[in-house]
């Protein structure tokens, strides 16, 4: 901190404590204090440390270039501080962000949240999402992200970035995941809008307090591609219990809720295809993890327990493609 | 007389349980220290049926590629004579099952794209069933491995 503010005396930091969350990063709490001009600042921060393995393993600075630019949308998101990719600090690269206040649901929204609070953060979920979907991508300077010439295009990038990830960490063969890859091959949808796609939007990846949203985090996956993709995940049958999306609203519910707060024109057999795709990225993010800890990069138990994840992810697709 | 594999699993567990886990003193160490002996408690009850699952696997995947042997493409030939051979003689450990059921189950997915979209002669289309109804049972058989010892996933 010392090197990055030259103006600041007296730096402290306490009360540094790692979260649960966080199986693509480690993430770690700390509080910062220096003086600057007199005047004594306090900041809660949050780091995001790489891990040794993990479940995705993405870009960090697109990660942070996306989360800057995504300040300018009006879409609650922290404020990025720095990124330090070199890892004389603190063993590995990391970067500084500001902490928001909130927690963010496990998976889905607890039950036990009152009935105002699931509908109105069910109607914030949607607003952030068509606001992302409704962005300026141009304007927010996101074309280094690699602009698809077309929905086909987007599509075929994204299915071919998981099927090089699924045959890259497979451990064994996983003959459903094969045939809904041979599914998807066949099925390519030919149109769409090309937007700012977050790529993890669900509940597991936003905070709230008090009944509202007030952070959307986790932007590492994020590119240009089909707002249908974003809609498919949060949707996507994994993500729901008793039949209710995120633990907000029933499918769909959630779906004319998004188009209600301007999102994007709903395609269903994109949004199919999407889904079908968003099984089999999630299935390959916890083979990736599996992989780690099978190969000694990364022991924490959570990244074998997503492994377990798959078989239940396989059974949606069996159901989807009538296998 | 000694302690079998599962006493000594169960041993760990409960070391972990009741003698580490009270004396961790942050929240991230006491949820590591849970999730290990979860995993632990997974692995006992996996103990018992790992094997049977991979016998039952291998019994279906040799006759299904050799049903496979006599419809698909020559290219797919040698290699399933091979892994038919290889499973000949395979020993009883489930690691060695496992590596032998793996070059069966490969050949898999080669010879499902191998197959028209919707097959028409009675060879393919009885391949096809036989394909799926492997794929199915395989994907059963997965659920089983992953839902023991309190795994609700």
């Amino acid at each position: 901190m010392a090197a990055r503010l030259p103006a600041a005396a007296d730096i402290e930091v306490s009360c540094l404590a790692r979260t649960g969350g966080g199986a693509s990063r480690e993430t770690w709490l700390v509080d910062a204090e220096w003086t600057e001009q007199g005047q004594r600042v306090v900041k809660p921060l949050i780091i995001r440390r790489d891990p040794t393995g993990s479940v995705v393993e993405t870009d960090r600075r697109t990660e942070f270039e996306v989360l800057c630019a995504a300040r300018k949308i009006p879409v609650p998101v922290p404020r990025m501080y720095w990124l330090e990719e070199d890892g004389q600090w603190l063993d590995r690269p990391f970067m500084v962000m500001e902490r928001i206040n909130g927690v963010a649901p496990p998976v889905v929204l607890p039950p036990t949240e009152s009935e105002d609070t699931r509908r109105t953060i069910a109607e914030e979920f949607a607003m952030y999402l068509a606001r992302i979907h409704r962005a300026d991508w141009r304007q927010l300077g996101l074309e280094f992200l690699g602009v698809p010439g077309s929905g086909e295009a987007a599509a075929r990038a994204q299915l071919q970035y998981w099927e090089r990830e699924y045959y890259r960490v497979k451990l064994e063969e996983r003959p459903v995941l094969a045939t809904a890859l041979h599914w998807l091959a066949n099925h390519i949808p030919q149109r769409s809008e090309i937007v700012l796609v977050h790529a993890d939007y669900r509940a597991g990846n936003f905070l709230y307090e008090n009944g509202h949203i007030t952070a959307i985090l986790d932007w590492e996956m994020a590119h240009l591609g089909d707002p249908m993709e974003d809609l498919a995940w949060a949707v996507m049958q994994f993500w729901s219990s008793g039949g209710v999306c995120q633990g907000l609203q029933l499918r769909d519910e959630m779906i004319a809720t998004y188009e209600r707060a301007g999102g994007m024109p709903v395609d269903a057999e994109r949004l199919f295809f999407y889904e079908v795709l968003g099984a089999v990225k999630m299935a390959v993010i916890s083979i990736t993890g599996v992989k780690s800890f099978c190969e000694g990069r990364n022991y924490e138990p959570v990244m074998a327990l997503v492994g377990f994840m798959v078989p239940r992810l396989e059974a949606d697709l069996i159901e989807k493609l009538a296998i | 007389m000694r302690p079998g594999a599962t006493e000594l699993l169960n041993g760990i567990k409960n070391i972990i349980f009741n003698i580490f886990v009270p004396e961790l003193q942050t929240e991230q160490a006491r949820a590591q220290a849970m999730y290990s002996s979860v995993l632990i408690e997974h692995l006992i009850a996996r103990w018992e049926i790992e094997v049977p699952l991979l016998l039952e696997e291998r019994a279906e995947l040799r006759p299904l590629l050799t049903q496979a042997l006599g419809v698909v493409a020559e290219e797919f030939g040698l290699r399933i004579r091979e892994a038919l051979a290889a499973a000949e003689n395979v020993g009883g450990g489930p690691k060695s099952i496992e590596a032998e059921n793996e070059r069966m189950r490969t050949l898999v997915p080669a010879i499902a794209r191998a197959l028209p979209l919707n097959p028409a002669t009675p060879p393919l289309m009885e391949l096809d069933a036989a394909i799926r109804s492997y794929i199915r049972n395989q994907h059963r058989r997965d659920e089983a491995m992953v839902l023991v010892g309190g795994l609700a996933w």
